[in-house]
């Protein structure tokens, strides 16, 4: 190489600004209708969820006269078989549809992403092993295991959370691994590899950060399958029956006779609820695998 | 002879932002023309948009008009309604897709796509199609038996070939190939570039061959177009575009290409990289990439082309088509030196 | 282009690596001897199939070989200590800008990653950052916080270059690093390359499957066929008087960018063989416009033919067959 190159071999790159590639997580929450209506109404619950009791008008199990009441002056959405109002039911009802929901996602996602984490990274009997048991819980139908394994262990909302965990984290632990196993084989983790990391390392800093974008987006959308799925565990009674949930609502008002006594406002608000939530959490599950899938897809 | 392919004033835009900015050439029968460049040049782009093939984000605008042998009316494609360039494509003007692997259908046989593509333009019984697709594979230097297998059973040698039997289906009289020998082993490319030739000489088709490989131009090539930034810079014969290249941009090219028995070491290299569509220099498009300082000229504005009046030189390398090499005036961007 | 400093950096012999495949084993390196001296630029040339890439990884301790041996400046490596030892001595670059880079990591981390897992002094880290980051023309001041999708291909192997700068390595294996990118970039990076190499003496081992890169920068070439070396030479040599059938055959294939093209082409015929399947006697002979009798019994070695240390498994080159390779002419 002549001297005259060796100076103009290496110049220092002149570059345009950077671009802010758009679809970050920010710009699709705020920036979107979706993003805005969805974060405002799980928002809404959430409120509903701290301060419903504070903010209730009534004592939700507090019994009145005023059975089976249309909504009046005093009670705006009504009154359930026993006089107590509807309004503060529906009000504090939604502290377990969270708890739950959220509580519930949060196992599942843990469970599933560690069997998932460690069946793809290792592979060979490991990953057999677990993705034998992840077909097991994959194939067993949900429901029916749920009613089973509630009625077994007395109802309580802890019973509820781990039931629902137990029966929902195989479908995360089968996305994650596919995609370990797509990571495992990236140049940048057989980069690490020649470094001298060792796998703890890899997983660690490399695996695990790369699948975090896909297993929150998944578990945005298990939260709203297990609000669901409590709903219908407390309508078939098999919630705790200590707590007001609009799941258990639903299951006094059906059981009091509500629908044929035409009392639409003991049926409704805690159904709407539950299906405004669960598709609000939907949307902005959706929305979150959005933002992921563009960058999973990130070959030039 | 009239041209089989006339583009006047091409445009593609992206929101606003230029990808192809005002291309023309032409293409008689018969001829093969290289368009080459580096990525983001819009050489594949022009590809897509001379079959209308564009997503709906990108506009196309420009006078296209093709002329093939058979049929006695030009078809103006930039006026072709999308049900109207289905008659166009493939009947007379095909592709040949970057990346075979993901054009041709995983799931279904080969030889079912070839059939499929002919029916779609003619009404043939299936005796005729099967008898159509053997020809077709022989003509590739493909067996049937291999025709009745899915893509990924087949190497990639052999998955090019079926490309181009299947861009060959309905017998267009121009076909246009992206990147056909990208993803091949070196080898293996000399064997599809050796196909490419022999099917010109056979069946007279004329060829777009776009690469940013020059070697494969320079080999495959009456013609090259050099792209940069969503125009061409220069274009003429491949003797006299690689013997004396004529614009800045060119020149830098061909001097960072290393070539085997030449000057070993490395080429100056070209600062930075083509500009950004969002971010169009105005004047010329090389100016801040050309090594020679601008003078005023360039930085008011884009250079006109010009033919340059040079030596008619004709070369004919062995081994070609029998037709004469037709003597051109080159064309190229002069920066008054 | 410097001359050979003393004494081999990396030294392999006869190293095996074999993979259980569908149609059986595949030997994708089946027996290579090489040498890669201090200082030098070595080519490894050959198709996808060759095994070149998995020789590399071999060589870096990435796939264990199923008989041989590599050497790092004469001392075999086994055992972790070694392998330690060779990653901080010798890195690698990957051919793909787009997958080389954590998409969650800033270009700090990642240039900063090799200094934490070797365990180097918390303390140096940043001016070393900063110096591998500018001896590949990046101003740190404007790279250290982005994040790979906001760079280009270019730029993002230049961060892999000085990620693998960062430990100060003696050696750098380098596959196929410029084969994804524009020609203009291309010859940024490999001027990049060229300069470490020129300044700090630096070895390079260069993989790659065009050979036009490969007369153009190395010193040495050794052209890989099915997993073994079948030619080796200086890279003049090699190229401008290949020995080997397939050498020859690679050469002329190579599209030249002139006008008229490059000269006569010998074509071969038919495809790569499996790796599970490689042919007996001279693994080539099969393709090889050139065989005659015993081509299809013996499996030649390295026979020295032309001068300069120029080698060719080739039965055409042994002096015991001469006879007969005449007639063959």
């Amino acid at each position: 190489m002549s001297g005259e190159q060796a100076g103009a071999a290496v110049e220092v790159l002149a570059q345009p600004e950077f671009r802010d590639e758009p679809g970050t997580v920010r710009e699709l929450l705020l920036g979107t209708w979706r993003g805005r209506i969805g974060l405002a109404v799980v928002g809404i619950f959430v409120f509903m969820a701290v301060f419903g009791k504070a903010i209730a008008p009534y004592n939700p199990d507090a019994s009145s006269l005023d059975v089976l009441a249309p909504p009046n002056i005093h009670h705006l959405l009504g009154t359930t078989e026993n006089g107590s109002d509807v309004l503060s039911q529906v009000l504090v009802g939604a502290r377990v549809s969270i708890i739950v929901g959220f509580a519930a996602a949060a196992i599942s996602a843990v469970l599933g992403s560690a069997v998932g984490l460690v069946g793809g990274y290792f592979g060979g009997w490991t990953d057999r092993g677990l993705d034998a048991l992840e077909n097991w819980f994959l194939v067993i139908p949900t429901l029916p295991l749920m009613i089973v394994l509630a009625r077994i262990l007395s109802p309580s909302l802890t019973v509820l959370i781990v039931v629902i965990g137990l029966t929902s984290w195989a479908g995360t632990g089968r996305i994650v691994r596919a995609q370990v196993l797509t990571l495992r084989e990236r140049a940048f983790v057989e980069r690490a590899r020649a470094l001298g990391a060792g796998d703890g390392y890899i997983i660690r800093k490399h695996i695990l950060p790369n699948t975090l974008p896909l297993i929150f987006a998944n578990t945005v959308l298990i939260v709203a399958v297990a609000i669901l799925s409590e709903a219908a565990l407390s309508f078939l009674g098999l919630g705790d029956p200590t707590r007001i949930s609009w799941g258990t609502m639903l299951e006094n008002a059906f059981e009091s006779g509500a629908p044929s006594a035409q009392a639409w406002w003991y049926v409704i608000p805690p159904g709407l609820c539950i299906t405004v939530l669960v598709l609000a959490v939907s949307m902005l599950g959706y929305l979150f695998e959005e933002h992921v899938n563009p960058r999973l897809r990130e070959n030039r | 002879m009239s041209a089989l392919l006339e583009v006047e004033g091409l445009r593609v835009t992206y929101r606003g932002d230029p990808i192809v900015d005002g291309v023309d050439f032409s293409l008689t029968p018969g001829e093969a023309v290289g368009l080459a460049g580096e990525s983001g040049c819009g050489k594949t782009t022009t590809a897509l948009a001379l079959m209308k093939l564009l997503p709906s984000s990108l506009k196309q605008s420009g006078v296209i008009t093709l002329r093939p042998p058979e049929v006695s009316e030009p078809i103006n494609i930039g006026k072709r309604t999308e049900a109207g360039m289905r008659l166009v494509r493939w009947r007379h003007v095909s592709l040949v897709f970057q990346g075979a692997m993901n054009s041709l259908d995983p799931v279904q046989r080969v030889d079912a796509q070839i059939a499929e593509a002919i029916r779609l333009h003619e009404s043939v019984s299936g005796k005729e199609v099967r008898e159509r697709i053997a020809e077709l594979l022989a003509t590739v230097g493909l067996t049937p038996a291999l025709g009745h297998r899915y893509a990924h059973q087949l190497s990639g040698g052999q998955r090019q070939r079926m490309m181009i039997a299947l861009a060959l289906a309905c017998r267009p009289s121009l076909v246009i190939a992206d990147e056909p020998t990208t993803a091949l082993d070196v080898v293996i490319q000399a064997q599809v570039l050796q196909l490419l030739e022999r099917l010109r000489e056979r069946l007279g088709l004329a060829l777009i061959l776009i690469s940013h490989d020059l070697g494969v131009l320079a080999e495959t090539c009456d013609r090259i177009a050099i792209m940069y930034a969503g125009r061409i810079v220069e274009i003429g014969q491949v003797s006299s575009v690689f013997d004396a290249p004529q614009h800045p941009y060119t020149k830098r090219l061909l001097d960072s290409l290393p070539l085997i028995g030449g000057r070993r070491g490395l080429g100056d290299p070209i600062p930075g990289g083509p500009p950004d569509p969002g971010e169009m220099p105005d004047g010329c498009r090389f100016r801040p990439a050309a090594r020679t300082p601008p003078s005023g000229v360039c930085l008011i504005r884009p250079c006109a082309r010009r033919p340059r009046a040079t030596a008619r030189r004709v070369t004919s390398r062995p081994g070609r088509s029998g037709r004469p090499p037709r003597p051109r005036r080159r064309w190229a961007h002069d920066l008054g030196r | 282009m410097t001359s050979a400093a003393d004494g081999a950096l990396m030294d392999v012999r006869d190293l095996s690596v074999q993979f259980r495949a569908r149609g059986g084993v595949a030997r994708a390196v089946d027996g290579v001897t090489l040498e890669w001296r201090r200082g030098e630029v070595l080519g490894v040339v050959g198709e996808s199939g060759s095994g070149k890439s998995t020789l590399a990884r071999a060589m870096l301790g990435l796939v264990s070989p199923a008989a041989g041996s590599v050497e790092l400046e004469g001392r075999a490596l086994n055992g972790k200590g070694s392998l330690t030892e060779l990653r901080r001595r010798v890195q690698m670059i990957f051919q793909d800008p787009y997958q080389t880079l954590s998409p969650r990591q800033r270009v700090e981390a990642i240039v900063t990653e090799p200094l934490v897992v070797q365990g180097v002094a918390r303390a140096e880290h940043e001016a070393r950052v900063r110096r591998a980051l500018e001896d590949v023309g990046l101003d740190p001041a404007r790279f250290l916080d982005r994040y790979p999708h906001q760079l280009s291909g270019g730029q993002r192997q230049r961060v892999a270059i000085a990620a693998a700068l960062v430990l100060e390595p003696e050696g750098l294996i380098c596959d196929e690093p410029v084969s994804m990118l524009d020609a203009s970039v291309r010859t940024q990076i490999l001027a990049v390359l060229l300069e470490l190499q020129r300044r700090r003496g630096l070895g390079l081992l260069f993989i790659t499957h065009d050979l036009s890169l490969a007369w153009a920068l190395c010193d040495r070439i050794a052209v890989m066929y099915l997993g073994r070396i079948v030619e080796q030479g200086l890279a003049t040599d090699v190229i401008e008087r290949p020995r080997h059938p397939y050498t020859q055959a690679l050469v002329t294939a190579v599209p030249v960018p002139t006008a008229g093209g490059g000269g006569t082409r010998e074509l071969l015929t038919g495809e790569l063989p499996d790796a599970t399947d490689i042919p007996r006697g001279c693994r080539f002979h099969p393709r090889c416009p050139r065989r005659f009798e015993p081509c299809d019994q013996v499996d030649p070695p390295l026979i020295p033919t032309g001068g300069n240390g120029q080698v060719a498994a080739c039965l055409l080159h042994d002096p015991a067959l001469a006879k007969q390779a005449e007639a063959v002419g």
